[in-house]
């Protein structure tokens, strides 16, 4: 039995640049290749997504398992309701306490006249 | 195993509310120079990145602004700020209503429809160690090197081995992300401590070791420190587990205080 076709994004969109063989204003179709890569092309959607199920699968990525995870998921809009806690008091830091966090935690490295050696 | 090997230790049940440590899905981005271009559509997957133009400059003089692209990213980032950082505006709203005769209810309620309070967190974005020279991985992946915050793989929140960037912290509207399903995973307070720490020692620069060998020194864990104001002179009071006091001086002639290092002159625009 043949695999399934590739179901692959195909957006559309308009040439604001001229990459040879497109004119400005042209109406285009962009097949999603691969995460870092499109294939822009002037051939109608259903073309398109022929040229697209016809390309080699993609390597798996790292975070497929973060994606399957969240497939279909809603985008966000608002935030969680929240209860209310104690107020977080402003503080300022004296010169004794400013100094005292810089002496006592200390600094990685004291100033040079070039750039520090790579850690 | 260690807190950075060991998934058990490093994660942690979620709060109510977004914490510092939490997992996301969201969106991170780095300004650029004049480089990018209209970006054709959103991406489709973790890790993908559009470098897009924001604004065309044409004068390349001020006060105009230069040309300017963003290389936004879109994936998995970790919360950076405290909690309490995150409900300040928050709870003080609260209270103001309550001091104005709003019962906790109708405070808190007013307080949840206005999108202005805590708007801003701050992420960093998460990245495979493919990413990383082979020289810096252990460094990473150990919680040593400064810059980056190790991340152990976590199979039931799909998250692999990986490491946050806190070289690339951006700003996002906290609407964006605030919301459950949006969270993946939370950190352990073990690890939300590591984290502080790493945050610490990348933003000011601090070696949080000396903390540890002042410990060591005395032989038991300081609970407090508290510096003594006499003048010109510094003097610092150690409090110990055993509630022994201990007060130092600092000598007539302290070092100067640390100033930033030279930085190796940028090539200017052309």
């Amino acid at each position: 039995m043949p695999a399934a076709p590739v179901r692959r994004k195909v957006t559309k969109g308009r040439v604001v640049r001229t990459p040879e063989g497109f004119e400005v204003g042209q109406s285009v179709h962009f097949v999603a290749v691969s995460p870092r890569t499109w294939i822009m092309t002037l051939e109608p959607v259903e073309e398109a997504e022929r040229l697209a199920a016809a390309l080699p699968t993609p390597p798996e990525s790292p975070w497929s398992a973060a994606m399957t995870r969240v497939q279909g998921i809603p985008h966000a809009a608002g935030r969680r309701p929240r209860k209310a806690g104690s107020v977080e008091l402003d503080s300022t830091a004296s010169d004794a306490e400013a100094l005292a966090f810089a002496t006592i935690v200390v600094p990685k490295r004291r100033a040079r006249s070039t750039r520090a050696v790579v850690r | 195993m260690p807190w950075y090997d060991d998934a058990s230790l490093y994660y942690g049940p979620s709060a109510e509310v977004l914490a510092q440590g939490d997992i996301v899905v969201a969106a991170t981005g780095v300004f650029e120079g004049d480089h990018g271009d209209v970006s054709p559509a959103s991406p489709l997957h973790f890790g993908e990145e559009r470098l897009v133009q924001v604004w065309l400059g044409s004068t390349r003089t001020l006060p105009e602004a230069p040309s300017l692209g963003l290389r936004a990213q879109w994936g998995l980032a970790m919360v950076l700020p405290h909690a309490c950082a995150l409900e300040k505006e928050f709870n003080e709203h609260v209270a103001l209503l309550v001091a104005a005769g709003h019962t906790q209810p109708e405070a808190e309620q007013l307080a949840n429809d206005d999108v202005s309070l805590d708007r801003f967190i701050a992420l960093a974005p998460l990245c495979t160690y493919a990413e990383l020279a082979l020289e810096r991985r252990a460094g990473v992946q150990t919680g040593a090197r400064l810059g980056a915050f190790p991340v152990p793989e976590n199979v039931s929140g799909g998250i692999p081995a990986a490491w946050v960037d806190l070289r690339r912290i951006s700003t996002t509207d906290v609407s964006l992300i605030d919301v459950e399903p949006l969270r993946l995973v939370s950190l352990s307070s073990l690890a939300q401590a590591h984290l502080q720490a790493a945050l610490a020692k990348h933003w000011a620069y601090r070696d949080l070791s000396r903390y540890d060998e002042l410990q060591h020194a005395f032989g038991q864990r300081i609970t407090a420190v508290v510096p003594i104001s006499t003048g010109k002179k510094m003097r610092v009071g150690f409090t110990l587990e055993d509630g022994a006091q201990l007060v130092f001086d600092a000598s007539d002639k302290p070092p100067p205080p640390p100033s930033a290092p030279a930085r190796r002159p940028r090539p200017s625009r052309s």
